[in-house]
Order: C-alpha cells, then sequence, then structure tokens
C-alpha cells in the first residue's frame, strides 16, 4: 500500500509538470507568431522591373563648374515613381564613383520618392545626402540642379520637387541651397541653362 | 464767378457739343469718384519689431470683417484647409479651426470668442475685427497690443516712442527725436506740418502738447485707420527736415532751413531729400547723400554655422565678415550709408537675417559669401523657383523677393560690370539662395571663389579691398536707377 503522503506528492507533481508543458507551449506559439510579425514588418523593396533603358542624365563637372547631358543605362521601370527613383539615383551613382566629377559624401543615397497628385514629387534622401555634402553655393546649386533636370527629361509631368532629408525639412542642403521651397521645374530647367 | 454761373449765351452753354462733352467728363468723373473711396478704404495695420503691414477691412453685417490669412500669412507660415463648413488653419505649430457662421474658433485646443460669426466670402475666411487680439493672442502666445478705435495692432512690444524739445529762439524750432529711425509722409497746410506714420509703430500717451511760443503753437498725437500722425501748428511756412540718421524731425519755419534743405519731405521714399547739410559736404559723394537708401552687408554664415570649410583650414564665416567690413568701408568711401547683419561671430538664422532687411527698409541687400571652386568673383542674382503662389496682396515668405527681380539683375549687372574693371574674373548667376528670395528690396550675393591656386586670396587683404572697391562702385553706379524705381 502507497501511503497517502506520497500519493498527494506525485499527484502534484504530475499537476505541474502538466502545467508547465501548457506553459511551454503557449510561449512557443507565441515567439512564433512574434516572428511571423517582425517579418511582416519589414519593409519590402518593389521589384524593380521594366526593361533596361539609355537615359539622358544632367551631371555636374565641379572643374568646369558646368553641368552635362550623359546617357547611362538603367533599368527603368514604367511606375513614375519607380522611374525618378531609378533616374535620380543614376546621377548618384556618377558621383559617388572614383573619381567623380561632382564627389558626394559617402552614403549620400535616395530613400525614397513620394509622388503627390501626379505632379509633385517629394525626395527624401538619406541624411549623408546633406551631412556629407560639400558646402558651397555652386556645388550645392549643381547638385540640385542636376537632379530636377534629370527628373524632367525622364519623368514627364513632374511641376514641382520637394527635397526632404531622412524624412524631415531642412532649411538648406549644406548652407546655400534652398529646400524649404517647392521647385518649379520649368524655372529649374531655365536655370539650367547657364551650367550648360 | 462767370466761369461758374454761365450765361445763357456762353459758348460751352451755346455748344451743340455740350451732351458729348459731358459723356467725355462722365469717365473721369468716376475715376475721381473711385480715388476718392480709394482713400477711404478701411484698413489696419500690424506692427512686429521686424515689419509692418496694412491689410484692408470690410464692412460685413454692420461691423468690420478682415481676412484671417490676410491677417496671419505675414506673421509666418498659414496653410488653411475647408472640410466643409470647417476651416482649419495651420500657422507655424499651431492649430486653429473656425466653422463657417460660428462665433466661436478653437485655436491651440482653446474656445476663443470671435464677437461675431466667421463669414466666408469669396472663398476667403472673414473674422470680425474686434476678434483680432484675441486670435493672434492665441496663436502667437506674445504680447498683442489692440488699439481698436485707431485699427492698429502692436506685436512683441513693438512700439515707437518719441521725444519733443522745444529750442526757443529767433526762430524757433522743434526737434522730434525717435527710438528707431524714421520715413514719415510729411504734408503741409497753411500754419501746420502733418508727419503721417505709415510703417511706424509710433504711440503716445499725450495727445496734445500746447506750446507757448509764436513760431510753434503746439504739437498733437492721433491715430487713425491703421496709421499715426503728428500735426505741428505754429506760425506760416513750417516745414519738416528729417535727419541723416532717420532718427529725428526737426520743425522749423521754412526761410531758415531753406539753405540746407530744398524741399520738404515728401513721401517715406523720398524721406531724406531733407538730408543735413553735414552729409552733403562728405568728400567725394557728388549728389546728396540719401539717408533713407541703406546698403545692408551679410556677412553670411557666423556662430555655430561656419560656412563652407576652405583649403589652408580658412572658414568661411571669417572671411565673410573680413570682406563685408571692407565692403563698408568702400561704401561709406562713395557716400553710401551701409550697415552690417553681424560685426562678430554670433548666430544668425536665414530668417532673421531677411527680416532684419525687410525691418530696415533696406535699398540693397547684399550676401557676402566665399566657396571653391572658381576663378575670382561669381555674383548671384535671386531666382523664384518656388510654385507658392501669392496670397491676395501678399507674396509668399518663399516668393518675397519677385516683385524687385528686375532690380537686383539690374544691380547684379552693374556690380559685375564694376568689378570687372578691377581685373578680376567675373562670372553672374541666378540662384534659388536663402535669403535672396525673403527680401523684400534688390538684392545680391557676392562670392568670393578665387581659383584652387590662389586660395590665399580668399583672406589677402589686397584681393578684398580689391573686389569691395568693386561692388561698392557697382552700387553707386545702380543706385540712381534704384532708387527711381523705389
Amino acid at each position: 500500500m502507497i501511503p497517502r503522503s506520497i500519493q498527494i506528492t506525485v499527484g502534484l507533481l504530475l499537476l505541474g509538470i502538466l502545467i508547465s508543458g501548457l506553459y511551454m507551449i503557449k510561449l512557443t506559439h507565441k515567439e512564433q507568431a512574434k516572428t511571423l510579425l517582425g517579418s511582416e514588418d519589414r519593409p519590402v523593396a518593389p521589384p524593380v522591373g521594366g526593361k533596361q533603358e539609355r537615359i539622358a542624365i544632367l551631371v555636374a563637372y565641379d572643374e568646369d563648374r558646368a553641368l552635362r547631358w550623359r546617357e547611362a543605362n538603367v533599368f527603368m521601370p514604367s511606375e513614375p515613381s519607380l522611374r525618378a527613383r531609378e533616374a535620380l539615383q543614376a546621377v548618384l551613382a556618377q558621383y559617388l564613383q572614383n573619381p567623380s566629377p561632382h564627389p558626394l559624401g559617402k552614403g549620400a543615397d535616395i530613400k525614397d520618392v513620394y509622388l503627390i497628385n501626379q505632379d509633385t514629387l517629394v525626395i527624401d534622401t538619406t541624411p549623408q545626402f546633406a551631412d556629407g555634402h560639400p558646402s558651397g553655393i555652386l556645388l550645392e546649386e549643381m547638385t540640385l540642379t542636376s537632379l530636377i533636370e534629370t527628373l524632367n527629361a525622364n519623368v514627364p509631368g513632374i511641376a514641382r520637387v520637394k527635397f526632404v532629408v531622412d524624412g524631415k525639412e531642412r532649411e538648406t542642403l549644406a548652407g546655400h541651397a534652398d529646400l524649404m521651397s517647392f521647385y518649379q521645374t520649368a524655372a529649374v530647367h531655365e536655370l539650367a541653362k547657364e551650367f550648360q | 464767378m462767370n466761369r461758374i454761373f454761365r450765361s445763357p449765351d456762353h459758348p460751352l452753354t451755346r455748344s451743340p457739343d455740350l451732351p458729348i462733352r459731358l459723356l467725355l467728363l462722365a469717365p473721369l468723373a468716376l475715376l475721381l469718384a473711385v480715388l476718392s473711396l480709394a482713400d477711404n478704404e478701411k484698413q489696419l495695420t500690424v506692427y512686429t519689431p521686424q515689419t509692418s503691414y496694412t491689410i484692408p477691412v470690410n464692412d460685413r453685417e454692420g461691423q468690420l470683417y478682415l481676412s484671417i490669412m490676410d491677417l496671419v500669412g505675414p506673421l509666418g507660415h498659414a496653410t488653411m484647409r475647408v472640410d466643409g463648413h470647417d476651416w482649419k488653419l495651420q500657422f507655424n505649430s499651431a492649430d486653429a479651426r473656425f466653422s463657417e457662421g460660428k462665433d466661436k474658433a478653437k485655436i491651440r485646443g482653446n474656445s476663443v470668442d470671435l464677437n461675431g460669426k466667421a463669414l466666408v466670402v469669396d472663398n476667403r475666411l472673414l473674422i470680425p475685427v474686434k476678434s483680432s487680439f484675441a486670435v493672434l493672442s492665441a496663436l502667437l502666445k506674445k504680447n498683442v497690443e489692440f488699439r481698436p478705435e485707431a485699427r492698429r495692432i502692436l506685436i512683441d512690444n513693438a512700439a515707437l516712442h518719441f521725444t519733443a524739445e522745444l529750442k526757443k529762439g529767433d526762430k524757433s524750432s522743434l526737434l522730434l527725436s525717435f527710438n528707431q529711425p524714421v520715413h514719415p509722409v510729411t504734408t503741409q497746410n497753411e500754419n501746420s506740418v502733418k508727419l503721417i506714420f505709415k510703417r511706424e509703430p509710433l504711440v503716445s500717451e499725450i495727445t496734445s502738447q500746447p506750446f507757448d511760443d509764436k513760431f510753434i503753437h503746439s504739437l498733437s498725437f492721433s491715430e487713425d485707420n491703421g496709421t499715426a500722425s503728428l500735426v505741428i501748428a505754429g506760425g506760416p511756412d513750417l516745414n519738416a527736415t528729417v535727419s541723416g540718421d532717420g532718427k529725428s524731425v526737426t520743425i522749423q519755419s521754412a526761410p531758415a532751413i531753406a539753405t540746407a534743405t530744398p524741399s520738404p519731405v515728401p513721401s517715406p521714399e523720398s524721406a531724406s531729400t531733407g538730408s543735413t547739410a553735414s552729409q552733403s559736404t562728405q568728400p567725394g559723394i557728388g549728389p546728396q547723400t540719401h539717408p533713407s537708401f541703406l546698403v545692408l552687408i551679410d556677412p553670411s554664415h557666423g556662430g555655430n554655422d561656419q560656412g563652407a570649410l576652405l583649403p589652408e583650414k580658412l572658414l568661411e564665416k571669417d572671411i565673410t565678415l573680413a570682406m563685408a567690413r571692407r565692403l563698408k568701408t568702400e561704401l561709406e568711401d562713395h557716400g553710401i550709408s551701409a550697415r552690417l547683419v553681424r560685426d562678430g561671430d554670433v548666430n544668425l538664422s536665414l530668417e532673421q537675417r531677411a527680416e532684419m532687411a525687410n525691418g530696415l527698409h533696406a535699398g540693397i541687400y547684399i550676401a557676402i559669401h566665399a566657396g571653391l571652386p572658381g576663378s575670382g568673383v561669381r555674383i548671384y542674382s535671386p531666382a523664384i523657383t518656388s510654385a507658392t503662389e501669392p496670397v491676395g496682396k501678399f507674396h509668399p515668405w518663399e516668393s518675397a523677393q519677385s516683385s524687385y527681380m528686375s532690380r537686383s539683375q539690374a544691380l547684379a549687372q552693374a556690380v559685375a560690370e564694376e568689378v570687372g574693371k578691377k581685373q578680376i574674373n567675373v562670372v553672374s548667376f541666378k540662384t534659388s539662395l536663402r535669403p535672396l528670395n525673403n527680401i523684400t528690396a534688390p538684392a545680391i550675393a557676392v562670392e568670393l571663389a578665387p581659383d584652387p591656386a590662389n586660395v590665399a586670396d580668399l583672406s589677402s587683404q589686397k584681393f578684398q579691398t580689391n573686389v569691395a572697391a568693386g561692388i561698392a562702385s557697382g552700387v553707386a553706379h545702380a543706385r540712381a536707377q534704384l532708387e527711381a524705381q523705389r
């Protein structure tokens, strides 16, 4: 005959094991759910489709203090905002190579572009784009003009362009060129002629 | 009398063309009527320490109304969004909601009594003038003084005070001293002179001050319809003379000052025609100095903002200050009043620089920069590339320069020509550069940009003086044209 006290102890142990098992199963499910949620939160980069095109990009040349049209092979999607992003990155790629005709800070890039009402483009740049930009009226003006004019040439219908840095407004690019205003692409087109 | 009460055989009365003549006179009468109405247009003036502006007010439903965007637009960044009957105002960081037909508004979460219904006319939200004080106080969180009878609003203690001193003698004179430069419009009557202050927040606790003098009898202060006035009554032919620095006005009988001042002060733009004789005798001036023509020189950057980092450990902020000081000296040698935005290593925002230029009603604004690459000097005139449209008669802050673009370009051209004559390579550009686009005066930027092989030129006294002499010469050449267009 098993003493009653041992029966109770064994019963409590079995109950404890059962409860612990259930708790572990619950924790496992919770972790799985967290993992799934986490993967959904990550931004999904849009696949860059489209066909390769030979596009015109306006490139700044510091040495000559001039902007010149060049050609670049770029996969250009049909969707306008993606097209704009690819065209802008093609210009920045020129500036980030070594040697560069118009050196920018390491990490200068386009984070995102937002097309509003089909005619207004907001360009969000990385912090390095502004923080690492050489300071000077001409240098800053050439950067903005080359980007806006490249948009003009490759994404029809963009009438206004606004630059933000890391999602925030900034007064100037590197102490000089205005980043608060919405640039009218037609007006910039006229100004760009002075540099060519 | 014959010209008024014509006899039946008067040529004009007899003329068969009378109906035609009357028809021709009708538009003239209409024009006079319109001008008369325009003169009586009701308005309200807002003064801040930096600037002042006047906005129209209209009678609606038995009281005066004004547009909320007219009222707050010049004070900051204001946008209005319409949602049904609700009008949502975003002013800088403050939110306000007005509802058409309602006499209450919600500003920064608090209910504000408008003293009347908010109205919508021509897609503009109108609020009673009486509510201006409450609305501005709630939006700005600053000290607001509202003078309802005079329709004047003074923000942030923007008051201009004056003192009056009677100097008795063979020809007594009254000296009015102000704590800031003034540009009054002067009108003369038979026995009085009236100084009208349209831009200045002139205030006075005393409305009338009698004098026991045979030439100057009394001084009275009044304010009405958004302006303040001083009337000095006295003997015949009283005349007003504004001092060189604009901080004092002397009232005297005309013969005593006729030799020094050819004419009284006719308008704010030409207020300085009555400049003091001492200024007109400065060497090398030629024509008489115009005290209200002030060149404001802005040594860009300063304080924490070092500007461009140049070779040889040179900082742009130091070079711009040294260059600005040289330019001031050169301008003064040409008899042109000049002032620096900063004369030390201080932090100044771009907004503050523009506000200073606009508040001083500068005749010209010149920003000094330094940078590479280059081969001499670059002259920039403003280009408005922003897409913001004017709201009514107010230009947005981003394109405040728009009315002065052609004058800025003329100035840039004159400066480029004169600097070029100093054997310095000059290139001109148009640019969207802050704060040029926020300045309500002809504005240019001058960038010292020597060849990389001659970087030492940036801090060279010889180079800077040479460039400064060229700029000053260009300003002197452009001045007459610019003043004529003011």
